[in-house]
């Protein structure tokens, strides 16, 4: 395959081939079908698909938290040049919580009710730290911790439980559990969803200051273009188990190339939009893993399907500088189409 | 916090109320020749009259009744010369307590350590040993299955003393029965709690912390899982409390579960109701402490003072 | 895959013509009941629970009529052994044939289980409903009464009635079921609260059904297989609460056998003769173990949790 994202470059991570599949009762799930992305040293790259599209399994991947009797995982993962799943438990539990680390979705259940929120921030560095540590030492550094994520009355906080925060507090404190070991690396599964609009963007404020300030490579996964525009350098879009485009980020709205791409740009509801129109949505659903598509897992949603759409899956296609798309419409042989006009002048935007 | 323990104190109160009011009821619905003959002397008829007042108005026979109860008085034992009952709880509830705890002790401790085992088991082909023997422990009643221990470790077995009681020796067996039942029903419980746990998102965190499975396992799980553990600890101080009755009779253990049993089938009636209410009240005391301890422990209720049950 | 630049049919750039039938899903999918009953038959475990509880049903019926003995009759020698002079199980300490006094016990002991639990889900049921589904006055009264009843301890209250009403299989019965239903009726107005506020409940009302209809009709399925697996579980419950009572002298009485009879007896005499009380014991053990198996299995295919 001639397609750049493979020999692309990258120093912090570079996933090759991810192909994560679960047995259950009903048949083998094609989680996620061939994924291959990477990230650079201070990058905030965003993972963008909806639910069930393997966005969040292939984030787990990388810690190697998938539960491996139903899961299984195969490909490269490459963290700094080291391949991830070639090393054992023992040296994946180094690297979980003190190179990578993971900032999870709902605070409220990510956190042990039954269990200080000082003594659980704490443990992760507890954890990775190269000799003993003095309680009050700890204390400090979660104190500072807090204080850097922006969580008022750290003295008081650091001895209270999970259901003494507010959410929005909550989720601050597992931003400060991921950064207090300083990784190299840090994955937030849709960290904002399950919080208040407001919180939202005091949140998203929040991870943009300290992902640049600390130079931290940051994988956002997240369902909500919204999110995107204000945080990631680089986007990559998931459906069904792969990744149909990839491109910096002002591309992604300046210059999208798969039909998906489009339909979920078009599916954001927009303020200059006249209310006279329908909602944009996307027909159909997303297709069942058990039995994935023979070609382009997006086809049978897609307005400009062709055959051979349904019967080869598309490569990656090379359309400018870092940005790629997986989709025969950009096929040297492919009829030139109105892929651009038709569908991007609904949102008023000029190809 | 604290209006729910006063919800619960007043409710528990209510509860001895009504117990000791049905008590009451019933003993004037017992058939008519009760209290004739040779089932009372007349010292003990003469007592009755005293504490009840047959004759006076129901109503403040019902009081008298209730001050009794108050200062502690149970009323005289019909079989046992006329013996205040309260003497006689005093002298045989100790040794029951003494076995119950020892019980307790053993079915939480092996109980929950079996249960954690089973649940690390989880795909082990060992896995299903824990939870058959398990299952066994709550199907066969305790009954059999002290009489089977005894007959096994002690009648032939030779390893322990066959009745009696006094010292260490006499007090393993025994304990060990009347600790099976709960022992086997904590070990589902706690199993079946390990695994509902394990599935928590906050696991999914400690694993992504880079926790090592065994911390994972003794600091996260096991005390979440013990949580719902305490829930059933009124019923299983029940359970125990009734397993005295059986375990009592036959490893002749002069504790006050055997001597109830004997009042029931010597239709001592007095020394059978005022055995039954000390025996409901002492339930209905644990259950409310029960409830007290798990407001404590459980953070959540803590603050909101209220328990969605 | 295929390389970027590797030429095609010129014929597959065609746009596609039939629209794609993609909403085909290709598992079967199965409703709730069948899911259920599926895997609870796939249950090995529970699947022997089931059979064993039918087997013991069947002895329990033609068991004393197989043997030419009465089980009340002091027919023989006592003590005999397993299968002297034709007593399959030999003879108790009076004569009796133990093994017509066992299935005849059965049949007392499991009538009073499955008459205990079944009553008790039944009117559990029936208050709960009433409680949870009219709210109210009727609610917050029913629910202290419960609170209060519910903190009374089941044996204390069932041996109190058994004192009073003396020993016998009907004051058995009514000491079983006087507090039994508690639990059921929390359980189940639990339930209807939950899916009193549910929209087909709402639309059921505004098209004027009755209320029993909707409580019935409409709410009881939906919580059906939780009360039958509570029920389930309940059984082997009255089965040890009629065994415990009879054992301390205050259930069914001699001549008239159930298995806690023959447990005290056993017990009672088990230096003479150890098969007095190894039968019977093993008996009620398979007996217990079986609705625990198949309750066991009950609960876990109801669960909508572990749908698969």
């Amino acid at each position: 395959m001639t397609s750049s994202i493979m020999t692309e470059e990258y120093d912090i991570l570079h996933v090759k081939n991810l192909k994560v599949d679960f047995s259950t009762y009903g048949g083998t799930v094609q989680a996620v079908r061939n994924i291959s992305f990477g990230i650079n040293k201070g990058e905030c790259l965003a993972l963008v698909g909806e639910s069930g599209c393997g966005k969040s399994v292939s984030a787990h991947s990388i810690l190697r938290i998938v539960p491996e009797p139903p899961g299984q995982v195969s490909g490269e993962i490459l963290f700094k040049g080291n391949d991830l799943t070639q090393l054992s438990e023992k040296q994946m539990l180094k690297i979980r919580g003190a190179e990578i680390s993971m900032i999870f979705q709902d605070p409220m259940t990510y956190l042990n009710p039954t269990m200080r929120i000082g003594t659980q921030v704490t443990e992760i560095f507890k954890e990775h730290a190269p000799k003993r540590i003095s309680g009050t030492e700890l204390k400090r550094l979660c104190i500072d911790a807090f204080d850097m994520v922006g969580i008022t009355d750290p003295e008081q906080r650091f001895r209270q439980y999970p259901y003494e925060f507010s959410g929005g507090m909550r989720q601050r404190a597992l931003i400060a559990m991921a950064l207090i070991n300083k990784p190299s690396l840090i994955i937030a599964d849709e960290p904002t969803t399950a919080l208040d609009v407001t919180i939202q963007s005091q949140m998203l404020e929040l991870m943009k200051t300290l992902q640049r300030e600390t130079k931290t490579a940051l994988i956002l996964i997240t369902h909500d273009l919204g999110v995107v525009a204000k945080m990631a350098h680089r986007v990559a879009i998931i459906y069904a188990g792969k990744i149909v485009e990839t491109a910096p980020a002002t591309d992604i709205y300046r210059n999208p190339r798969h039909p998906y791409t489009i339909g979920l740009l078009n599916s954001i509801p927009s303020v200059s939009k006249s209310s006279k129109e329908p909602l944009y949505s996307i027909k159909g659903t997303p297709p069942d893993l058990f039995n994935p598509p023979k070609g382009c897992g997006f086809a049978p949603r897609c307005e400009f399907a062709m055959d051979i759409c349904d019967n080869y899956p598309p490569p990656d296609f090379q359309i400018d500088e870092g940005h790629h798309s997986a989709c025969w419409l950009l096929h040297h042989q492919a009829p030139t189409n109105n892929l651009k006009t038709s569908v991007l002048s609904r949102e008023g935007i000029n190809p | 916090m604290l209006r729910y323990i006063l919800k619960r104190l007043v409710i528990s109160v209510l509860t001895v109320f009504v117990l000791a009011a049905t008590v009451f009821v019933l003993m004037h619905a017992l058939p008519g020749d009760a209290f004739d003959g040779e089932k009372a002397t007349a010292q003990v008829r003469a007592n009755l009259e005293k504490t009840y007042g047959f004759d006076k108005p129901l109503h403040i026979q019902f009081f008298k009744y209730i001050g009794n109860l108050v200062r502690g008085d149970f009323g005289i034992s019909m079989k046992h010369q006329g013996q205040r009952v309260n003497d006689l709880i005093a002298v045989t509830f100790p040794i029951s307590a003494d076995l119950g705890i020892r019980a307790l002790l053993f079915a939480i401790i092996l109980g929950l350590f079996l249960g954690v085992c089973a649940a690390q088991l989880y795909r082990h082909p060992l896995r299903h040993g824990v939870m058959i023997i398990a299952i066994i422990g709550i199907s066969v009643p305790d009954f059999i299955m002290g009489s089977i221990l005894q007959y096994i470790f002690a009648y032939k077995g030779r390893l322990f003393p066959v009745a009696g009681w006094g010292e260490m020796k006499y007090t393993v067996l025994p304990a060990f029965a009347l600790s099976f039942y709960t022992m086997a029903l904590l070990s589902r419980f706690m199993r079946t709690s390990m695994l509902t746990v394990i599935n928590e998102d906050y696991i999914k965190t400690a694993r992504a912390k880079g926790l090592p499975r065994y911390k994972i396992v003794l600091r996260h799980q096991i005390r979440n899982a013990m949580l719902p553990i305490i829930t059933i600890l009124g019923p299983i101080v029940a359970a125990v409390l009734t397993g005295t009755f059986v375990i009592e009779r036959i490893f002749n253990i002069p504790g006050m579960g055997k001597f109830y049993v004997n009042a029931i089938s010597d239709r001592d009636y007095t020394l059978t109701l005022g055995m039954t209410v000390f025996y409901g009240i002492f339930l209905i005391g644990a259950n409310f402490i029960v409830d007290v301890l798990y407001s404590i422990i459980d953070p959540r209720i803590r603050i909101s003072g209220e328990r969605d049950v | 895959m295929s390389d970027t630049n590797t030429c095609f049919d010129a014929e597959l750039f065609r746009k596609r013509v039939e629209q794609h039938d993609s909403d085909t899903i290709h598992r079967p999918s199965l409703t709730y009941l069948q899911d259920a009953t599926h895997r609870l038959f796939k249950n090995r475990i529970a699947m022997v629970g089931l059979l064993m509880i039918l087997l013991l049903i069947v002895l329990a019926i033609i068991g004393p009529m197989v043997v030419p003995f009465e089980y009340d009759a002091l027919e023989d020698l006592p003590y005999l052994t397993t299968g002297e002079n034709g007593h399959i199980f030999g003879t108790d300490g009076l004569g009796r044939d133990l093994w017509a006094r066992l299935w005849m016990g059965a049949r007392t002991s499991l009538l009073i289980g499955f008459t205990a639990a079944i009553v008790n889900a039944v009117m559990g049921t029936f208050i709960g409903s009433i409680s949870g589904y009219f709210g109210g006055i009727v609610d917050t009264v029913l629910m202290r009464l419960i609170d209060v009843l519910y903190g009374i301890p089941y044996i204390i209250v069932a041996i109190l009635m058994m004192v009073v009403m003396g020993p016998g299989f009907d004051s058995l019965i009514i000491a079983l079921i006087i507090i039994g239903w508690i639990s059921t009726a929390r359980l189940v107005r639990g339930q209807i609260l939950q899916l009193n506020n549910q929209e087909f409940i709402l639309a059921a009302r505004k098209l004027g059904s009755s209320h029993a209809s909707i409580i019935f009709r409409h709410m009881v399925p939906n919580f059906l297989g939780l009360i039958i697996t509570s029920m389930t579980m309940a059984i082997p419950y009255y089965i040890f609460a009629e065994a415990f009572l009879s054992y301390i002298g205050l259930g069914i009485q001699p001549p008239e056998s159930s298995w806690g009879v023959l447990a005290k007896e056993g017990v009672e005499q088990f230096q003479v003769s150890i098969h007095l009380i190894a039968y019977p014991a093993l008996i009620i053990s398979i007996a217990m173990l079986s609705f625990n198996l198949f309750g066991d299995g009950l609960r876990d295919a109801l669960d909508p949790k572990m749908r698969q």
